[in-house]
């Protein structure tokens, strides 16, 4: 019984090779690194992280400062399905939040408060190709979402349903409501290197295109001050052409300013102030500036007053509530990010840790 | 066994199967077995043999046990190998290459029939694309072949995986003998072939093996959109088409006992849907991508002994590759993202081979080779700045080898020049190294085969075309990608008579460092991608083999093999990266196969399975990440049936019977349950 001898000694060494199959996978998930923090001004943030392209993992954060609660996953806990993929911007109107998801080319309405989705939009153009939507403002019950395809859709906040889709210039890239009339950058960012350089103007009355301003090349972010006047960044060609800021009247509608000297990445507007910056990806530097929209002049040339350090600064928002200054970092893309909260006089009041992937914009909810 | 003096110097390649060796002395049945002739390699044995006397890791698939993996394209096969991490895109058409080690695809050479495959634009090879319809055996060394006597460029990668077609073999006064078969399977699957040796005279003989395959790819998935408990829908793969077609010719010519040659044509076309990530809500996304891509190589091997102690072979070579590739929803104002790739290879090799004592034998190979790329866009202003790249590389190794009874080790030392040329921009700098390598395997006790072994290679992976002058994300300033490798192990291997033939058994750990890393990072914007060189990985592994062959009863055989791997592969980059000491993505850290089979008159039955454990497919090693582990179970039926001098074969092939779409790369769902039947001929 030699033999059998053997077979059992094979199975016995068979169920060896299986049991370390099966115990020796010692690889375990870590932990996120999380913090707490206290703010009065609001009760809740939203943090929205574009993830990585092609990943399905953009996600929506909600950070809670009544008791200090931390979801990452916060839509998808909402609603059982995740995000979808490069989530470009989030924006509030009444009670619900509006999502553009560019990759996945849809635009989520959810709840406000429950985070519990209310529709969703597909953009697919007659053909079935995607229109990667990336931007969205508002304006008398209208949301307006400018898209990838050269498009700009209006959507009855109501009804929530698409009413009308119009062609604009070259690869929308950024939207701004100023004075009446709805702005919306042509970055031609697809068509290297002969990017676009216009500004389109939309009479949203009529929804149609009334002029096209020219501006830098490969227009970005636009925003408006209490004035109505309309400052946004053109990137240049990431090469001689370099970023610049720019003002435009949207009275006369024509540029009327470049601040050669402002080459910024990205900016926003609370209250006539712009808080802008740049990040230089050669040197791997930054700097943020305060800018005073009516009287257009830097009133600070660092807005960061201590020592913080930022790597990447990928958005950057203002608490309507208090003037506090919001930027996300994004650290090497391929890391979760931070979000950092100073305070106007450039002072760090705290950071989140590891919120979500690529996190580019933060919303301030304030419930009664 | 007894070498002869000449048999004493060299252990290379050699090959008869495990099965079929014993049926030799069961059944008589010689023509089962097969002898490699690579001139330095006199020595007829069991292959398994070859792996457990071989001083660095080298894993063995011959024909037939690749026929029990149930593989369509070498690929499918190389999976099967410890400490290697195939990443497969999924479907026939989707990419394939292979990592081993953890060390990345780039820094696996792949050789076909001896001489080296190269594609300077990504640095990988696509083993998708391979065949194994011709295919006689698979081979990986790791570190580096115990054969010194080989061309310059199979000393300088981390490991080589090794394709060897079938040569001419006749029996008694056939001169004309070949195989057709057709498959036909799940997905539109349908893919004849045809394969015939001509004796053309006493010296020459002509081999001629031709396929095409096609099919729509379209395999149903579930996709899941978060974790399990949320939403899932039911969805169709799409644009996942593909037609491939394969012609080979050779003319093989054994001049005298000491000097042969062999000249070999290869065409290759593929034209095929490239189906993209499975992206939520936008399922068809990019489904328009198309992919025609073509090669074309001529190869020639000449060998000669000049005397009892000098041997010399020359290799030559010509490559030439077309890559067409085509997206018409690109949302620029033209309407599509369109690129052309023409890539050129001029190669050419000489080697010595002197014995200079009876214990000890010597080498020296010089390779030379000119690599161009061209590019054209859709845009004239990215195509007139491209930079058409000339690469220029002289690689030239010495290397000795000891051979006793009980001690076997080798030694090199390789030498890289490169210099590099562009009509356009900046260039890649030239490179000037020198690459040592040692290896060691003892065998302490006479009677016992057992061994012990260690081996040591440093080398690097130059950055590729793409790396330095991709559009947009190039970068010229690239340094090589350093690896170190140390690996220690044992192997041992018996037989008890007649019922177990073969326990052979191997484990080896391993070190591995590699410095340099070259990574994709984001510069300009967010579409602006470029490549550096950041980080450092360290790899602690171990990779366990065994093997064994029984009699049940008489014509009843069974073979079991499997494999385990356990990799710690951790990003050692900086302390403050966020992913510090965090196993790196798509790395499991074990993974295994087995394999069973069954041998008997009346049919023979396989059953394969393939397993890994969960992986991360970012950086951070968080739950978010994960990417679960999977196993994929695959079982066959065969039957061959003679008549006169031909061989009927009928094959059934269950694929996946688990039916799961299991992942190897995220968003890529590999196809579920599928079907295969083949019937052949053999005249």
């Amino acid at each position: 019984m030699k033999f059998f001898n053997y077979i059992f000694r094979i199975i016995l060494f068979g169920a060896a090779v299986l049991l370390l199959n099966v115990s020796c996978d010692d690889m375990e998930d870590k932990q996120h690194i999380q913090n707490s923090v206290t703010e009065s001004s609001v009760t809740k943030i939203y943090v929205l992280s574009e993830g990585l392209f092609q990943m399905n993992n953009s996600t929506l954060a909600v950070y809670n400062f009544e008791n200090q609660k931390m979801t990452t996953d916060f839509f998808t806990s909402a609603n059982n399905r995740g995000l979808g993929d490069t989530a470009n911007d989030i924006e509030q109107y009444g009670s619900k939040l509006y999502i553009v998801v560019n990759v996945s080319s849809d635009v989520e309405i959810i709840d406000a408060s429950t985070g519990k989705s209310l529709k969703q939009i597909s953009m697919f153009d007659d053909n079935g190709v995607a229109r990667q939507p990336r931007y969205v403002d508002f304006y008398k019950g209208n949301a307006y979402v400018c898209s990838f395809d050269g498009t700009l859709a209006r959507i009855d906040t109501t009804s929530m349903e698409i009413n009308g889709i119009i062609k604009l210039g070259r690869n929308p890239d950024g939207i701004c409501v100023a004075n009446g009339k709805v702005y919306v950058t042509n970055s031609g960012g697809l068509d290297y290197p002969g990017y676009d350089n216009t500004v389109s103007v939309v009479d949203p009355d009529s929804f149609t295109e009334i002029k096209k301003i020219t501006v830098g090349l490969n227009p970005y972010k636009i925003h408006a001050d209490s004035e109505g006047d309309v400052y946004l960044i053109s990137r240049g060609n990431y090469g001689d052409i370099p970023y610049k800021f720019q003002k435009i009247n949207s009275v006369t509608d024509t540029l009327e300013t470049s601040f050669d000297d402002i080459q910024a990445l990205n900016f926003t507007i609370h209250k006539d102030t712009a808080y802008i910056y740049n990040y230089d990806y050669t040197t791997q530097t930054s700097w943020i500036k305060v800018f005073d929209c009516l009287n257009d002049v830097v009133i600070s040339e660092n807005f960061i007053t201590d020592d913080t350090k930022l790597t990447t600064p990928y958005g950057i928002d203002v608490n309507p509530v208090n003037g506090d200054v919001y930027l996300t970092d994004a650290k090497s893309y391929t890391i979760l990010g931070d979000v950092l909260c100073f305070s106007n006089k450039g002072e760090l009041k705290f950071r989140l840790s590891e919120v979500g992937l690529n996190p580019n914009k933060v919303l301030f909810i304030k419930s009664d | 066994m007894r070498f002869s003096l000449l048999q004493k110097y060299q252990l290379g390649i050699a090959l008869l199967f495990i099965v079929s060796a014993w049926n030799v002395s069961a059944t008589e049945k010689v023509d089962s077995t097969k002898v490699y002739s690579i001139r330095e390699v006199t020595v007829t044995e069991k292959y398994q043999n070859t792996e457990v006397r071989s001083a660095a890791p080298l894993q063995i698939l011959s024909s037939k046990e690749i026929k029990k993996l149930n593989a369509l394209q070498v690929s499918d096969a190389v999976k099967y190998f410890p400490g290697v991490t195939v990443k497969d895109y999924g479907g026939i058409g989707g990419l394939k290459t292979v990592s081993v080690r953890s060390l990345g695809a780039g820094h696996t050479a792949v050789s076909y029939d001896g001489i080296t495959l190269s594609d300077c634009q990504t640095g990988q090879i696509d083993i998708g694309r391979f065949s194994l319809e011709n295919v006689d055996m698979l081979s990986l060394n790791n570190g580096q072949s115990d054969n010194i006597f080989q061309p310059a460029r199979l000393f300088a990668s981390a490991s080589v995986l090794n394709i060897r077609t079938l040569t001419p073999q006749f029996k008694g006064k056939k001169t004309f003998h070949g195989s057709a078969s057709m498959k036909a399977g799940s997905f539109g699957l349908l893919n004849p072939s045809v394969y015939f040796q001509k004796k053309l005279s006493t010296k020459y003989s002509a081999v001629f093996s031709g396929e095409w395959l096609s099919a729509n790819g379209e395999y149903p998935y579930l996709l899941t959109y978060g974790d399990a408990g949320d939403s899932t829908s039911h969805e169709i793969r799409k644009n996942t088409d593909v037609n491939n077609f394969r012609l080979e010719g050779s003319v093989y010519a054994n001049f005298s006992e000491k000097q042969s040659a062999y000249l070999k044509a290869y065409f290759y076309n593929s034209d095929r849907g490239l189906p993209g990530a499975t992206i939520y809500y936008n399922t068809d996304n990019f489904s328009s991508q198309r992919m025609n891509d073509q090669t074309f190589f001529v190869q020639a091997h000449y060998q000669t002994d000049f005397s009892q102690f000098l041997s010399f072979q020359a290799n030559a070579k010509y490559n030439y590759g077309y890559l067409h590739y085509l997206d018409t929803t690109y949302l620029n104002s033209i309407g599509r993202e369109e690129s052309l790739f023409y890539q050129r290879e001029y190669y050419g090799s000489a080697s010595f081979l002197y014995r200079a004592f009876s214990n000890m034998s010597f080498s020296f190979s010089t390779d030379g080779f000119v690599n161009t790329l061209d590019a054209v866009y859709e845009s004239a202003s990215l195509t007139n700045e491209f930079a058409r790249p000339v690469r220029y590389s002289l690689l030239s190794v010495v290397a000795a080898k000891y051979v006793s009874e009980q001690l076997l080790g080798t030694a090199s030392l390789l030498s890289t020049i490169v210099s590099e040329q562009v009509e356009n921009g900046a260039s890649g700098a030239d490179h000037n190294r020198l690459s040592p390598y040692v290896s060691l395997i003892y065998k302490p006790f006479k009677k016992q085969d057992l061994r012990l072994r260690a081996f040591y290679k440093n080398i690097f992976r130059l950055p590729t075309f793409n790396d330095l002058y991709y559009a947009r994300i190039g970068n010229t300033d690239l340094k090589p990608e350093n690896t170190d490798q140390f690996n220690f192990g044992l192997t041992y291997e018996f037989s008890i008579g007649k019922r177990w033939p073969l326990f052979s058994f191997t484990a080896d750990g391993y070190r591995n460092h590699v410095k340099d890393k070259i990574v994709a990072m984001p510069t300009g914007n967010i579409f602006k991608w470029t490549m550096v060189n950041l980080g450092i990985v360290e790899v602690t592994g171990l990779d366990l083999t065994a093997e064994t062959t029984m009699a049940l009863i008489d014509n009843l055989n069974l073979i079991l093999g499997g494999t385990y791997t356990y990799q710690r592969a951790l990003d050692k980059t900086s302390e403050d990266s966020g992913t510090y000491g965090h196993q790196i993505p798509y790395t499991p850290r074990v993974s295994g196969s087995g394999k069973a089979a069954i041998e008997t008159p009346w049919v023979d039955i396989s059953y394969a399975l393939l397993w890994s454990g969960a992986r991360y497919a970012g950086f951070q090693n968080y739950a978010e990440n994960r990417l679960p582990g999977y196993s994929d179970h695959s079982i066959s039926a065969s039957k061959e049936l003679n008549w006169k001098d031909k061989t009927l074969n009928l094959k059934l092939e269950v694929l996946n019977l688990t039916d799961k779409n299991y992942a190897i790369v995220k968003w890529f769902p590999m196809p579920g349950r599928s079907f295969r039947a083949t019937v052949g001929m053999k005249f």
